[in-house]
């Protein structure tokens, strides 16, 4: 099955779409495969039951539920700590394609 | 849209003179309202966004904000620039009770977030770009920041031919 990412942000626009992208580029460079969700921090508990994400990935703090891997995204807008972000994420969906 | 059609030197503020974010975002809102960019109530609608999920990022030479809230007050899409002599302290993105002390101000005006991707892409690159950040560190011409910012798009395509 195709894993699932979830990425949230306080309003789901703006800097979700940009760790999107990102998160999509950084999937197809390494060969992988996942669906890539984006939601708002207000709508993430509805959205993580309905789609039942491999990992979540916000820009915020926010208290994700439990069991789920999760990874600040935030590095993604500012280029800092950009390639450590994007190396964890790609681990964790290498794991789960297992 | 392309960040040429956002950005209008006359929309980048370099003499805003503010003790505190909240003047800072007073005064630029207050010149979007003046031109015409925004209806009344755009202030309002990013103060109440910045107080719950602050936009200040930990950007290098000099930290940015990147303030941002529903199309709804939106009359003209454009990306409003402020730089500011003396940086003003933002709440830090999804870092709790860590503040940043931010030099330049982003204002995304936009009525469309989800479809102005490369956009946000080109805004989001120019800080991951240490030249030219320490060029912006420096300009204080607002035309002369037009241009660098509208450089980088420049490049981009570029390199992509």
């Amino acid at each position: 099955m195709v894993p699932t990412i979830l990425i949230c942000c306080a309003s789901s626009i703006a800097t979700s779409t940009v760790v999107a992208y990102k998160v999509r580029e950084a999937l197809e460079e390494n060969g992988l495969e996942a669906n890539v969700i984006q939601s708002s921090f207000a709508e993430m508990n509805a959205k993580v039951e309905m789609t039942n994400p491999d990992l979540i990935m916000v820009t915020g703090t926010v208290t994700v539920p439990e069991g789920i891997p999760r990874i600040v995204a935030t590095p993604l807008l500012t280029g800092i700590g950009a390639g450590k972000v994007i190396e964890e994420m790609v681990e964790v969906i290498k794991k789960v394609e297992k | 849209m392309n960040l040429r059609d956002l950005i209008y030197p006359e929309l980048v503020f370099t003499n805003i003179k503010a003790a505190d974010r909240n003047e800072a975002l007073k005064r630029l809102t207050g010149s979007l309202m003046e031109k015409g960019f925004v209806k009344e109530g755009y202030y309002e609608m990013l103060m109440a966004r910045e107080e719950v999920y602050p936009t200040g990022l930990r950007t290098e030479p000099f930290a940015v904000a990147v303030p941002h809230a529903d199309p709804d007050c939106v009359l003209k899409p454009c990306i409003a620039i402020a730089r500011l002599e003396k940086p003003v302290e933002f709440d830090e993105m999804g870092n709790e009770s860590q503040t940043v002390q931010v030099k330049y101000i982003f204002n995304l005006v936009l009525q469309k977030m989800d479809q102005q991707l490369e956009l946000l892409q080109t805004v989001i690159g120019v800080f991951s770009d240490r030249d030219l950040m320490k060029r912006l560190e420096t300009e204080t011409r607002p035309d002369k920041i037009a241009e660098i910012l509208c450089g980088m798009e420049q490049e981009t395509d570029r390199l992509g031919e």
